[in-house]
């Protein structure tokens, strides 16, 4: 699995070489004041990091290559949604330390437990998609776009969209207040479901014919 | 004949509209095995479910006597592959692309792969992306044989390739094997195998057709060219293979010295071409 997650290093390195002015001039916005509270300027710039990377470490493997190397297709499985988590986790690191380093190491109020629920809601999207890709290749992006329009449209006609994120944000802060008993609820649920996501995946790339 | 390196039994891979049959096979160490066919006839299927590409239906396939579905991930670090389409992610070098590769394949040899890079005209430096099919074929080929192989699988590697070229690859295959290597090499190119393969194998609509020694192929089988007055039913029937236009019939045989025998003056008995026998193998069909 090692030799599997660096693989994916040499394929990507020259993508994530190019996407770094990109990224430090997300920086150099998000540390500056603006419109918007710095706390929303810094969550919008942890969001749009950590989906980059979790993007490139999913999506930039070409199966055909991958397939044909010596390793089982459950490792090739297993070692994207290691990638993934990995990815995601820099990406909310990496404007956490630049933060961190530009002000001396003070915070918005209340920023870490986004970023948890942004780093959960990351994983969330991960454990829908990567079955999907593993099933349909490229395609699973695809209907996995359907489904998050799907989602985006019940919303708007249930309650509205923004009420609902701010529904799952007043919940995830009401947890969060009882950390004690919440996180590791939380956490178990997720391995729970990473399990079954995985299984799922594997599953389903072990039907694949190239 | 020493223990195969490779056996193949009763591989059977259905799609749609495509079914590969029950196809068995044995390749001995130290031989070059051609897999000729038509397009569409099974060649890739086959060496896919190799390379574990595709999901088999039925079959077995074991490779220096081990089971590949069950050892799969170890035993393919002793295969080397060229697909007929090498695909790699478009942006990344060559460099790049070896560096994400040869991890895998103890025994890579990165000065043998420098070497070949240069022999095969390719630039390091330069992207995937930037490459016809020939020079995608070519870099495929470096990755291939600068792995440390017992198996090398080929699949329709000269196709996109320069004459002079092809000659020097073909040269290459002949001198890389030993009693303990084995070259499958699929084509519908005849002239790569003719005089150079030890084993061929026809495919055909999905089904292998014939697999032997070319030696033996060559001895045993013949093309038959005659008047359309020497067919008749049994005549018919007893071929291998029939193309009938309306000035004669071209006919395969698997029984040379009994046809000829038969025939005597009458008609034109010779040994085939592997061309021939890839054109009337299994045909019944009139021009």
């Amino acid at each position: 699995m090692l030799s599997l997650l660096l693989s994916h290093w040499p394929l990507n390195r020259r993508l994530l070489i190019g996407l770094l002015p990109i990224l430090l001039l997300w920086f150099f916005v998000a540390l500056h004041p603006g419109g918007d509270s710095e706390e929303l300027r810094f969550l919008l710039i942890a969001l749009a990091t950590s989906a980059t990377l979790l993007a490139l470490a999913v999506l930039q493997s070409p199966e055909a290559f991958l397939v044909a190397l010596p390793v089982r297709r459950n490792d090739l499985v297993r070692a994207t949604y290691v990638a993934g988590l990995l990815a995601a986790l820099l990406g909310l690191a990496l404007p956490l330390a630049a933060r961190w380093a530009v002000t001396g190491g003070s915070l918005p109020a209340g920023v870490l437990g986004n970023l948890a629920l942004i780093l959960v809601a990351e994983i969330l999207a991960l454990l829908v998609f990567l079955p999907l890709r593993f099933r349909l290749g490229p395609h699973g992006l695809t209907v996995f776009a359907g489904l998050l329009l799907a989602g985006l449209v019940a919303l708007h006609l249930g309650p509205g969209v923004y009420a609902g994120i701010e529904t799952v944000t007043e919940t995830a802060t009401r947890a969060l207040a009882h950390p004690a008993r919440t996180v590791p609820a939380a956490l178990a649920a997720m391995a729970l479901l990473g399990l079954l996501s995985s299984h799922l995946a594997c599953a389903a790339f072990a039907r694949r014919s190239f | 004949m020493p223990e195969p390196l490779l056996r193949l039994r009763g591989l059977t891979k259905r799609y749609r509209a495509f079914t590969l049959q029950e196809a068995s096979l044995d390749l001995p160490p130290g031989s070059l095995m051609g897999l000729l066919g038509p397009n569409g006839a099974g060649k890739t299927t086959l060496l896919k479910a190799i390379l574990g590409l595709v999901r088999l239906d039925a079959g077995t396939l074991t490779f220096q006597g081990r089971d590949l579905a069950q050892h799969g991930a170890e035993l393919r670090r002793r295969i080397a592959f060229v697909p007929d389409t090498p695909a790699f992610q478009p942006g990344a070098r060559l460099a790049t692309l070896k560096e994400a590769h040869a991890p895998f394949y103890p025994g890579f040899d990165e000065t043998r792969w420098k070497g070949l890079m240069a022999d095969f005209g390719l630039d390091p430096r330069r992207k995937a992306q930037e490459l016809s099919l020939g020079q995608r074929t070519r870099f495929a080929l470096t990755l291939a044989l600068a792995q440390d192989w017992d198996l090398l699988v080929l699949d329709e590697p000269t196709t996109g390739l320069d004459p002079v070229f092809r000659r020097e690859l073909l040269q290459r295959f002949s001198e890389a094997l030993d009693e303990r290597r084995a070259i499958l090499f699929s084509t519908h190119i005849t002239s790569d195998l003719e005089d150079r393969a030890d084993f061929v194998t026809f495919v055909r609509d999905g089904q292998v057709v014939l697999s032997d020694t070319q030696e033996a192929i060559k001895g045993r089988w013949g093309v038959v060219k005659g008047g359309l007055d020497l067919l008749d039913e049994p005549v018919r029937r007893a071929f291998k293979g029939l193309r009938e236009t309306p000035h004669g019939f071209e006919a395969l045989t698997d029984n040379l010295p009994g046809t000829r025998a038969h025939f005597g003056e009458q008609a034109l008995v010779e040994r085939p071409s592997l061309e021939d026998l890839l054109v009337l193998l299994g045909r019944k069909a009139h021009a």
